[in-house]
């Protein structure tokens, strides 16, 4: 785990060094802007930032100074790294989490209607449901949203965070689109499972269908479920650049996003070894519950 | 059933722990007299910077010796008068007294000088020509030259003073304390950045208590923000960030909103040619894209009211208006015309595949946009793009991110790119210097040593008419040689709520803030 995690520091921070552009020259620019942009001026911040160093030199005062506990200041206002992704990491965690509940809320139930109740008229709606949901993008439904329930009705702020009601419009952008997949994803492995043969046999054996479909059904059909769950809670908790940037959310995916344009180095090797080592807890967790979900799954305990 | 049961359970956890960390955001307070500012870009740090899009709000909590007024005229400021000696080379600044900053500690000559000094090799062009900044007494402040520097006033117009006790003993910024009319409170990064007023400022007292920019990245949002009245201003290129057009005429029509104009300084959006190699080493080829590309078509179907068509070379803007050469038609659009100089020049259609070829070779160039300040360059480049096909050239677009533009502007990788800003003040010395002056190695974007020595005399003349007289000629050297093709210019718009009241813009888009010590909100 440790290894994967490394493997993505040194992956980002390299590169990041291969990507075209002169990093003490986009210090410079955001920094103090073009107007006065002189190569003094940017050999200054080369030395100034240490960037005249081989990178791999870099890379290792970089990790020393990880292991002393300390993801440095950023290039470009000097502010502690930890302190940016301690601030914005909990608004992601947030946000993930919220979306993550809205998404279940909505996708479960209705995937196993459709897949029980097939070919049926709620089987329809909920597969057109689905359907708008994958197809419709983020930007333009949130922005609809804004446009409707904060700028005409007036029921939520626009932007920003604060209370719950903050939360509500970026949630319900994000957590729709997430459950337009999990409910298509679900109904489809339900149809699968219904159709095996033990699924007759508890049938047969005459349980009752509530039985069925809640024990046997489900938590068979659940495994591929669980696995798109977990890649989507991931890829919440890496931040949404483009949720983040309509509703003015200060998550961590646009601090990344902002520090790649920048250029610096410091904050996106703080938000890859954030993101990475949750990438990796979160599949650990997915592992965890197929054993749980399925019990011929058994992680062998090592003598 | 147990599943259920464990389902549940879950579920109720996470919702708990969900709406107990909703909670830590604590609900908005209601604060009297607050203004919010909404901003496209956030601040990148609290030290006085010289110019930067984003560096209008720092204008509150710092002041300049001098300011541009809404017409981008010279105004006094923390100096109340100046001279200059006859051969130009000693300015002396007397400081209004009795200036205090904003920890209590006063405002004179050596504060200033300090201030100027502070981190000079970082980044400022005007120290090449200075030979030293001298505080003869307490109130007055002398800058001795190596030589005559027309745009002095510009450049401090832009230059923030701070106080000597804004760093600690190394010589590090510690806090942002200036003379201003509002002092820092608090900056939390792309979020927010809020300050409160200072009521000892020396103009008298601010009205407004407190002012909070928020960062909205999105422009979208941030006309929808102005509408729900979560935010009282925002602008277009005013203080960081733009605005649609298509938003500002929902706003126009808005009842409760206004829309205040103002100038801009001098900054040219324009076509840069890569006149290093073939095909645009031409220039009757540069002359014929010139004639092929429509700005007035591109400003009305792109950009409406938020920019002004270039007709008359790079200076035809409402701001410096007064230094265009009346003698110069340049390049009408004119589709026949571009054709012409193509065929003039061997480039013919001769497979009818409606791209020009010559000795077996295509029209083809390449155009490098970076869209990431501004979507709105992609959809420009793209109409340029049809535009050129009409006249049978195959333009590639190349969308890149800025920092790979600069590589390949450095490397001359390109035919044509896109080039815009580098204008912090009311004087395009900056934009010429930084495009056109052959010092600047691979930044020089056209190699003339006649241009050359044309931008050094915009620096070195000091008479008004013989310096018109320097931008007639480098206008002239521009329209024969065609650097580039100069498409249009920003409007400088601020969009704002009814209540917002005694605004107005000054020194163009980094004076966005200026006037808020006296603008107070109706109904307080």
């Amino acid at each position: 785990m440790l290894a994967i995690v490394l493997g993505v520091t040194v992956l980002t921070f390299s590169l990041m060094h291969f990507t075209p552009g002169d990093p003490a020259e986009m210090i410079a620019i955001a920094r103090y802007g073009m107007e006065d942009l002189t190569q003094e001026g940017i050999e200054w911040i080369r030395i100034q930032e240490g960037l005249d160093a081989p990178v791999w030199v870099q890379y290792g005062r970089w990790l020393n100074h990880v292991i002393h506990g300390d993801l440095g200041r950023s290039l470009i206002d000097g502010g502690l790294v930890s302190k940016d992704i301690m601030y914005r990491f909990p608004a992601t965690l947030q946000l993930a989490l919220a979306s993550m509940i809205v998404s279940l809320v909505i996708a479960i139930p209705v995937g196993i209607l459709s897949a029980v109740k097939q070919n049926s008229a709620m089987d329809y709606l909920g597969m057109t449901g689905a359907l708008i949901g994958v197809s419709m993008p983020n930007f333009w439904l949130g922005l609809l949203l804004v446009l409707f329930f904060s700028v005409y009705l007036g029921w939520f702020p626009v932007c920003g965070k604060g209370g719950i009601e903050h939360l509500i419009l970026p949630v319900v952008t994000l957590g729709t689109g997430m459950a337009a997949i999990t409910t298509r994803l679900t109904r489809s492995s339900m149809l699968e499972v219904l159709r095996q043969n033990y699924i007759r046999t508890a049938r047969a054996k005459g349980l009752a269908e509530k039985l069925v479909i809640g024990k046997h059904a489900f938590k068979n059909a659940m495994i591929p479920v669980v696995t798109i769950i977990g890649l989507q809670f991931a890829f919440l908790l890496e931040g949404t650049v483009i949720v983040e940037t309509i509703f003015a959310w200060p998550g961590i995916g646009r601090l990344l996003v902002d520090s790649i344009f920048a250029r610096d180095f410091a904050v996106i090797q703080g938000c890859a070894l954030v993101i990475a080592t949750i990438f990796v807890l979160v599949n650990l967790a997915v592992d965890i519950s197929y054993a749980y979900l399925d019990p011929r799954i058994r992680y062998e305990r090592r003598a | 059933m147990m599943l259920n049961k464990k389902i549940a359970l879950v579920a109720i956890f996470i919702l708990v722990a969900s709406s107990l960390m909703a909670g830590c955001g604590a609900p908005k307070e209601e604060v009297p007299k607050e203004i919010v500012i909404g901003m496209g870009i956030d601040l990148k740090v609290l030290e006085p910077v010289h110019g930067c899009p984003w560096g209008a709000p720092l204008r509150l909590i710092y002041e300049t010796l001098v300011m541009e007024d809404a017409n981008l005229e010279i105004q006094p400021l923390l100096a109340e008068s100046w001279e200059v000696s006859g051969d130009g080379k000693v300015w002396t600044f007397q400081l209004r007294k009795g200036i205090r900053f904003h920890d209590g500690s006063p405002l004179n000559a050596p504060a200033v000088k300090f201030s100027l000094e502070y981190k000079v090799p970082a980044y400022r062009a005007l120290y090449a020509v200075l030979e030293s900044i001298e505080a003869p007494d307490e109130h007055a402040i002398k800058f001795i030259l190596k030589k005559p520097y027309a745009p002095l006033l510009r450049d401090l117009s832009m230059s923030p003073i701070m106080s000597p006790t804004a760093v600690d003993e190394s010589g590090e910024f510690k806090s942002p304390i200036g003379t201003g009319p509002f002092k820092f409170t608090e900056w939390i990064k792309k979020q927010k950045f809020v300050l409160e007023r200072n009521v000892d400022y020396w103009q008298g007292s601010p009205t407004l208590e407190k002012v909070t920019f928020k960062i909205i990245p999105d422009a979208s949002t941030r006309a929808m923000a102005l509408e729900a009245g979560e935010i009282d201003l925002t602008g277009h290129m005013a203080g960081g960030g733009v605005l649609h057009v298509s938003d500002i005429q929902r706003l126009r029509e808005n009842p409760t909103i206004k829309i205040v104009e103002g100038y801009t300084q001098p900054c040219v959006n324009w076509i840069q040619f890569n006149t290093q190699k073939e095909p645009f080493s031409n220039l009757e080829m540069r002359k014929a894209v010139y004639h092929a590309i429509d700005a007035k078509t591109i400003v009305s179907s792109i950009l409406g009211e938020t920019a002004t068509p270039l007709l008359k070379g790079p200076f035809s803007m409402p701001s410096v208006q007064h230094l265009v050469n009346p003698n110069l038609m340049w390049y009408v659009y004119s589709p026949e015309k571009a054709k012409e100089l193509l065929a003039g020049s061997g480039w013919e259609d001769t497979d009818g595949d409606g791209i020009r070829d010559r000795n077996g070779e295509e029209l083809k160039v390449t155009y490098v946009v970076s869209s990431i300040f501004d979507p709105e360059l992609l959809q420009i480049a793209e109409i340029v793009q049809a535009q050129l096909k009409e006249i049978g050239i195959d333009v590639e677009l190349q969308a890149v991110e800025f920092g790979v533009m600069q590589k390949v502007f450095e490397k001359g990788e390109y035919d044509m790119m896109v080039q815009w800003g580098v204008c912090g003040h009311g004087d395009p010395s900056l934009w010429l210097n930084y495009y056109f002056h052959s010092k600047r190695g691979p930044w020089c974007a056209f190699k003339s040593e006649t241009l050359t020595t044309l931008v050094d005399n915009v620096f070195s003349t000091v008479n008004r008419d013989d310096r018109l007289k320097v931008f007639h000629e480098i206008q002239e050297i521009m329209e024969e040689n065609v650097p580039g093709v100069f498409l249009y210019s920003d409007a400088n718009i601020v969009a704002m709520n009814k209540r917002v009241r005694n605004y107005e813009i000054e020194g163009g888009i980094h004076g966005a803030y200026l006037s808020l010590w006296k603008v107070y909100l109706e109904g307080q």
